[in-house]
């Protein structure tokens, strides 16, 4: 009995899922889900997982990084907050122009998990230590330079009534595990992952204030 | 000897003339457009913007200050819709393995008012430049409205498209649309528009929904639907004082993109007619260039 609530207690373990170091926006959408059923997410990995991926990575090396690709360039479905909401108490409807500004900064984001950490910020933020170029393979791009574009948006508010426009979308995940060494002796390891943003759809939804 | 020397010089202007011929053809300007559905109600303070990718940026093509008048034209010549450029947007672009100059140009209409509607199914947009040769740029159909919204028995609740590969891309393949109709008696739908000859919301395939699923649901709505024809008829009753949401197929007459679109519901309770006009539905933010059906872009290569 008590091998067995040992046993139950090991798994567990080797379940629960391991902490995050690196928050990007896209984990703090509302919902995003694999197109296909079984993948996960990075901060969805358990030390099972870890350990599985770790297996898989090739013996240590002299100076330099061991990658393993767990989630190769994989489709998902997102849906974000929601991105305005226009309230209009007056007695007439309101013709309003929005306007919002896309930029590629958003395109494609960073997390990791351990103590893989990055460098840089904004458009130039990458993985520390030229992770990078060793997963970058598996993460296709959508363009090669920083793009901001303005999108303008006409909409009427009746009466005594809020829009809400929210966002949904598509994106494509990659992520794996790694290990960095120095002299043959693992000095950084943990898990990476890229998201990277293809479309993004909006609906429009009235309520009564 | 001097047979040698005259050899020599004809093989050299040869080659040269051999250099400077393939050197202007890799240099060629070449621009690209997409074919797509530009479909606009017109106001005065309303944008419109168009997309280009140019292999070059070292030409006045795209120069804001070279560009001295704008409109659109049919490809026939004869309708021509003028406006007036506000600002040009540059950044770049991959395109078929290059990098290309994306330049985004935004126009305000010179025309807001007098006539109800113009179609123009196979558009182009005419950049003058004064001194230079004026550019034709094909951007598939145009189409702006000056219809308003008559009556507010039926007031629009939500609107949500259902993206997919349709016509030429990822482009609207339907709606959801909820509609509330505030009156004493039933609201008949009879006619739902994108002002677009291309695409028709089919009306006489749409239904009722009770919840619009989530995104990886949507191919089932399109399950045995015949998309490329020409929809019949219908009508769609909104019972008095209810709240209805349907989901609305959209058929592709022409291949074309849909991005963005005006929506005009007509109707009639009691007898009496009504039109609900939302002017402008921005759906989908994607790169239009991305797109890997060859039959969506236009290659202009100006001389």
């Amino acid at each position: 009995m008590k091998k067995a609530i040992i046993l139950v207690l090991l798994f567990m373990t080797l379940l629960a899922p391991v902490q995050e170091v690196g928050a990007a926006e896209y984990l703090t959408y509302q919902s995003i889900h694999f197109q296909r059923g079984s993948h996960k997410l990075l901060s969805n990995f358990t030390n099972y997982d870890y350990n599985r991926g770790y297996a898989r990575l090739s013996g240590r090396r002299f100076w330099g990084w061991r990658t393993h690709t767990i989630t190769d360039n994989v489709p998902v479905y997102f849906k974000r907050d929601t991105l305005f909401i226009i309230k209009n108490e007056g007695e007439t409807p309101i013709h309003q122009n929005i306007q919002f500004k896309t930029s590629e900064q958003s395109t494609k984001q960073l997390s990791a998990s351990g103590n893989i950490g990055f460098s840089g910020s904004g458009e130039a933020k990458g993985f520390q230590l030229g992770l990078d170029a060793h997963v970058s393979g598996s993460v296709e791009t959508t363009s090669t330079s920083y793009i901001e574009e303005t999108i303008d948006i006409r909409i009427q508010v009746d009466s005594m009534t809020q829009l809400h426009i929210g966002v949904y979308g598509e994106g494509r995940i990659s992520n794996g595990v790694g290990r960095y060494y120095r002299f043959f002796k693992n000095t950084r390891s943990g898990g990476w992952e890229i998201f990277t943003l293809t479309t993004e759809y909006y609906s429009i939804e009235k309520e009564a204030l | 000897m001097m047979r040698y020397l005259i050899g020599a010089f004809l093989l050299g202007c040869g080659v040269v003339a051999l250099v400077l011929s393939t050197a202007s053809e890799a240099s060629a300007l070449h621009i690209v457009s997409v074919r797509e559905t530009h479909t606009y109600t017109m106001q005065e303070d309303r944008t419109l913007a168009f997309e280009f990718l140019a292999n070059r940026d070292d030409t006045h093509h795209f120069l804001e200050e070279a560009i001295h008048g704008a409109g659109i034209v049919d490809l026939a010549g004869v309708k021509r819709y003028p406006l007036e450029l506000v600002s040009v947007e540059k950044s770049v672009r991959p395109f078929e393995g290059e990098v290309y100059h994306h330049y985004r140009l935004f126009f305000s209409p010179t025309i807001t008012g007098g006539l109800s509607t113009l179609s123009i199914p196979k558009g182009a947009l005419e950049l003058s430049y004064g001194r230079f040769k004026p550019l034709k740029l094909p951007i598939g159909e145009f189409n702006v409205t000056y219809e308003e919204t008559i009556g507010d028995a039926l007031s629009l609740q939500a609107i949500r498209a259902v993206p997919g590969n349709e016509g030429h891309g990822l482009s609207a393949k339907g709606m959801f649309l909820t509609l509330e109709n505030t009156a004493g008696s039933d609201a008949v739908i009879d006619e739902v528009s994108l002002n677009s000859k291309h695409v028709l919301p089919d009306l006489a395939a749409a239904r009722g929904m009770e919840d619009s699923g989530p995104p990886d649901d949507f191919e089932k709505l399109f399950d045995g639907y015949e998309r490329f024809k020409r929809p019949e008829k219908a009508e769609v009753l909104v019972p008095a004082g209810e709240t209805k949401t349907i989901f609305v197929p959209f058929s592709y007459v022409e291949a074309t993109l849909l991005h963005r679109f005006p929506l005009q519901v007509s109707y009639r309770i009691d007898y009496q007619s009504g039109r609900l006009m939302f002017e402008d539905f921005l759906f989908i933010n994607t790169n239009r260039f991305a797109c890997e059906n060859e039959e969506a872009f236009y290659h202009v290569r100006p001389d």
